[in-house]
């Protein structure tokens, strides 16, 4: 879920979740309680139809093509943008590129589609109410109606997913201790004015606030800030006197990035997009100059600081992945990687960390590596990757940090659904070899 | 008299020949081959133990899967004589041919320094017509070149070596086909070289019994410091290895086969457990089982559509491909365990891996649905999908080793046992459903075989199978789910090969739910059945060819081409299948039927009885009409 107001602190409040399907879903399967006969008539055979096998079969048809398009758009786009693009979304535009399974070179044109959540809510109703005016609730029904339950249940759950999960990173140097978790998915623009050595005031502008020629003003902010241009992606490029240098002022007139397309979604290496935003500060007219704000700056990849003077004041101000802050850190004492004998190909990477909690007064040494993640206070940490920092020369483990409430959704989904396939087939297998034994 | 007497014979047995029949040729297949006397014994130089991307092997395996790689072949064949020689001499030839600036292994090996044997093998691979030209070769049957055939002019080493550096720093969508056909025989020359130099493999053991092992160019270096300070041991491998390939180089056959026995000999003792594997390994890479039973297959595929034409000797011939079709299922199986056992896996660890399960499951499939219908279709479907899916692998194998080590996430028995047999046993039931499907449409077009009963019962199969594979892909796909939950902490990335399996599971609920609502009937689910093979396949391939996703183990160049046209061709017969049925023999009005010879009337008594017994075949009447067999 994206931003979308300014805050102070780490944990901008998040605004309330969008429409679930859920809700009219249930309002269609239930019709209302009416006194007319030919009303109730009426809402009975609209229930009919919509619980129509017919609008069962368009929908899987529907699905399909979505799922497909959805798979062909990841070659061009991030997977994160496809999944909100056309499975998080009632309605989506498929560029005829991706129609024509991208072989087409036209990426403008489109056509419209329902996106994944008219479709399943459709799915839903469609379900809901084949089982009001269908299935009576009978033994030699029960597979077929655990089934659709268990279906029903991980909609459920992947909606939790859109809704309340929270996936982030910590990446940790050997030796060295984090507390806070990086979301690689979201820039923020963080302006920090030091108070002490101990407190720092930051102010954060989400980065989905940045869009191109979006004007900022905010009580909150020491500036007003125009955006000139906002890059999901960038690359860091060596300055070249062809190129036209928009930055006015700070590290943009030494440094200079060139927009990047998305990482696709398909990308062997899976790497992360890299934000940056040229802005135009002012302050009550006041020009403060254009600015070059980079994630490449930040302290996940160069950590270089720009600070700004504003009456006797001094701002850092830096363009960064979102970040959250914990009330525990962990601390990377050892990793580890094996490699199968002769090759460099990774057998097995570990890390070693300890985990300390002052408060609860936890400090304790766990592994973490593949297949084996480690769960503390709601949320999973798994080992997801390793790098070597260049400009310090130590051993970086990423661990994947995950929070997500409706988690068992899922395998109460697979328990069922297992299940009610077992009772039905079961059950067809059982009277297809009755009647062969009968004839 | 006697002439009866034997066919009757012959009619009530020809199962149990066919079984003997198939059982001789395997038993055939799997003797042991020895070296003949006073030749060099390049059987037990194959059993070499050599350390290779990391895991223990036979030189065999060596031998065998860079051959493979370079030249597609298992064996050297050469053009000029006709002649054709092991892997093993190959590469003994390869180790033996130092390159004329490789002064240390030229001190090493004179003989072969001098006369180069191996560069005169016509084993380098060139299928590109455009190479062929730009190289200066002439275009050749076989597409096979020798070292000193490319290097010509001694311009085109030194061509190819600047093509590839500017290739390599091309992305892989810039890059031409040509392109990608000179890295192809850039990398095939470095493999060569490679083996040459003695970088690879690892031969000599580690001295503390660990992984390190290094490659015999490094442990002879050793070796000789060691003879230098006096503490050298004459029974160290690097040095017992130097030996062999020098009396390889000067044509000693008496001391070679002496030396490499004595020490398979004393290794045999030494390191029991990895010459245990190490020998099986040799035994299955000589029977190559996945190549016979490939055979075997077209023959029994063969014996099942005869069932049909041959309406007197009908339940014969059925019973007997039945019955060496199970022989032939119990070679494949058995030939898959003893990979698992090498491995150390579950069956299915990468896409070659999955085409021999793929091949297994619908041949298992088709065996119990004959066992219960009785009809000859499941013969002819399980031996066709077990024939293409062997093909497959094949094609997979030129690859290289097909039994990779696998990346870090994957490194899990438990999963792999569970979510990928599961998901691939789910593509096992779609590719029998699919196959039905065009056993239905092709039966109903071109013969007479699916009046009466006969379509009814075709579509029950198919039926049972689209079942099972529902069950199968949904809890493969849910648990492929919990997978990753368990490993990324997310249920559903909608990463593209998650996506692919999602789209088998909807497409099968599709179809069911078709029927259920009465929305398609025989034919509809013969068709969509057919249109599943194409969902399936992108699933299985379609999804890898994209790039590198986190589910990706294997791409190929150009692949995706080749899939798109398969596809068309599996869309084509789902066409053909929707076709008037005026015009499908076994539907039009019997008054304008005409049999299989096109002439008008009723149909030939063949096809009739064949008919009937498709239709009669649904269920076995009582106990005794079961097969004999299996």
């Amino acid at each position: 879920m994206d931003q979308t107001a300014i805050s102070e602190g780490e944990s901008p409040v998040k605004p309330p979740g969008d429409a679930v399907p859920v809700s009219f879903a249930a309002a269609a399967a239930q019709p209302g309680p009416t006194p007319q006969p030919e009303l109730q008539e009426f809402a009975l055979s609209i229930l009919h139809r919509l619980a129509s096998l017919r609008i069962t079969v368009v929908l899987f048809v529907l699905s399909l093509l979505l799922v497909f398009w959805g798979t062909l758009a990841q070659q061009d786009a991030g997977v994160w943008t496809v999944v909100n693009k056309y499975f998080r979304n009632f309605f989506v535009w498929v560029p005829w590129r991706v129609v024509f399974f991208n072989n087409l070179e036209d990426a403008s044109s489109c056509i419209p589609f329902p996106g994944g959540l008219t479709i399943g809510g459709a799915m839903l109703i469609n379900l809901l109410a084949a089982h009001a005016v269908r299935f009576k609730l009978a033994w030699n029904r029960a597979g077929i109606i655990l089934i659709h339950a268990g279906i029903i249940i991980m909609m459920f759950g992947e909606v939790v997913t859109y809704l309340y999960a929270d996936e982030g990173q910590m990446m940790i140097p050997v030796g060295h201790g984090v507390n806070h978790v990086v979301h690689v998915r979201q820039s923020e623009l963080a302006i920090i004015q030091v108070i002490d050595e101990k407190k720092d005031a930051v102010v954060v502008v989400p980065g989905s606030m940045l869009q191109d020629g979006a004007k900022i003003q905010d009580s909150r902010l020491p500036f007003e800030i125009e955006v000139i241009e906002y890059m999901a992606n960038s690359k860091w490029i060596e300055m070249d006197g062809k190129l036209k240098n928009r930055a006015t002022r700070g590290m943009g007139l030494r440094e200079i990035v060139k927009a990047a397309p998305e990482v696709s979604g398909v990308d062997p290496n899976q790497e992360v997009d890299i934000p940056s935003a040229y802005l135009r500060l002012s302050r009550g007219g006041q020009q403060l100059g254009i600015w070059l704000f980079s994630a490449w700056f930040s302290d996940s990849y160069a950590n270089l600081v720009q600070e700004i003077k504003l009456d006797d004041k001094v701002f850092r101000v830096v363009l960064r992945y979102k970040q959250t802050n914990r009330d525990f850190h962990i601390e990377l004492t050892n990793f580890k990687q094996e490699n199968y004998p002769g090759t460099d190909k990774p057998k097995d990477y570990r890390s070693f960390v300890r985990l300390v909690d002052e408060k609860a007064g936890v400090d304790r040494d766990v592994q973490i590596y593949m297949n084996a993640p480690m769960t503390y206070k709601g949320e999973t940490f798994y080992q997801q990757s390793v790098k070597t920092d260049p400009r310090t020369n130590l051993t970086v483990s990423t661990l994947q940090v995950v929070r997500n409430p409706g988690w068992v959704l899922p395998y109460l989904s697979c328990a069922v659904v297992g299940l009610g396939m077992l009772v039905h087939f079961g059950n067809t297998l059982y009277k297809f070899l009755d009647r062969r034994v009968v004839r | 008299m006697s002439n009866q007497k034997i066919i009757d014979v012959l009619y009530r047995y020809l199962p149990w020949f066919a079984v003997g029949l198939t059982v001789l040729y395997f038993g055939y297949r799997m003797m042991p081959q020895r070296a003949a006397r006073g030749e060099f014994n390049f059987h037990d130089f194959g059993r070499f133990p050599v350390l290779e991307k990391g895991r223990y092997k036979p030189m065999d395996t060596v031998a065998r899967t860079n051959l493979m790689i370079i030249a597609h072949r298992q064996a050297y064949y050469d053009p000029d004589r006709g002649t054709y020689h092991s892997a093993n001499k190959w590469l003994l030839d390869v180790m033996t041919s130092p390159a004329s600036q490789d002064s240390f292994m030229k001190s090493m090996f004179p003989t072969g320094a001098a006369n180069h044997p191996a560069w005169d093998y016509k084993v380098f691979r060139i299928e590109n017509e455009e190479l062929v030209r730009t190289l200066n070769l002439k275009w050749r049957d076989g597409l096979r070149y020798s070292i000193n055939e490319i290097n010509g002019n001694n311009e085109n080493i030194g061509f190819l070596e600047a093509e590839s550096k500017r290739i390599g720093r091309l992305e892989g969508k810039d890059r031409s086909l040509v392109d990608s056909k000179v890295m192809e025989l850039a990398g095939h020359l470095h493999i060569a070289m490679e083996l040459s130099s003695h970088f690879a493999p690892l031969v000599v053991p580690d001295e503390n019994g660990g992984d390190t092992w290094k490659p015999f160019r490094i442990g002879i270096a050793e070796h000789i410091q060691k003879i230098k300070t006096g503490e050298a041991d004459e029974t160290e491998t690097a040095r017992v290895y130097l030996e062999l390939l020098r009396k390889y180089d000067a044509g000693e056959k008496a001391e070679f086969n002496d030396i490499l026995a004595k020490h398979l000999t004393a290794l045999e003792k030494q390191k029991p457990s990895i010459m245990r594997a190490i020998n099986l390994e040799v035994f299955f890479n000589e029977f190559a089982p996945f190549y016979h039973c490939l055979g075997l297959y077209v023959f029994i595929a063969i014996g099942g559509c005869l069932s049909w034409l041959i309406a007197s000797w009908s339940k014969p011939i059925r019973e007997a491909a039945f019955a060496s079709m199970g022989v032939v299922f119990l070679v494949h199986t058995a030939a898959i365990l003893i990979r698992m056992y090498l491995q150390g896996r579950a069956p299915v660890t990468n896409l070659y891996s999955s085409a021999i399960f793929i091949g297994w499951g619908c041949v298992a499939a088709c065996l119990a649905i004959e066992w219960i219908y009785q009809n000859g279709i499941a013969v002819v479907v399980g031996s066709v999908t077990g024939f293409c899916t062997l093909i497959i692998a094949h094609i997979l194998s030129l690859d290289g080793d097909t039994m990779e080590m696998l990346v870090a996430v994957l490194d899990t028995n438990f999963w792999l046992a569970t979510h990928v047999t599961c998901i691939t046993l789910g593509y096992t039931t779609t590719f029998v459903a699919g196959f039905m499907g065009i056993a239905y449409i092709l039966l109903g077009i071109f013969t007479n075989m699916l009046r009466k009963e006969g379509s009814a019962t075709l579509t029950r199969m198919t039926y049972g199978v689209l079942c099972t594979g529902m069950f199968l892909s949904f809890v493969g796909t849910v648990l492929g789910g919990l997978w990753a939950d368990y490993s990324w902490g997310r249920f559903w990335g909608w990463d593209p090969k998650e996506n692919g399996a999602l789209l088998i599971v909807i497409w099968i609920a599709m179809i069911l739910h078709s029927r259920w609502g009465g929305l398609v009937k025989h034919r509809g689910i013969a068709v969509l059945s057919v249109l599943g093979i194409i969902v399936t396949s992108w699933s299985w391939f379609g999804t890898n060819f994209l790039g590198y996703g986190l589910h990706s183990y294997g791409r190929r160049d150009g692949a995706m081409a080749t899939l798109v046209m398969i596809d068309l061709g599996f869309a084509a017969i789902a066409g053909l299948g929707c076709m008037p049925l005026k015009y499908w023999q076994s539907f039009r009005p019997l008054s304008t039927m005409t049999g299989p010879s096109g002439g008008p009337g009723p149909s030939t008594p063949a096809t009739l009885a064949a008919a009937t017994s498709i239709a009669a075949g649904t269920p076995p009447q009582s106990k005794k009409a079961k097969p004999k067999l299996a």
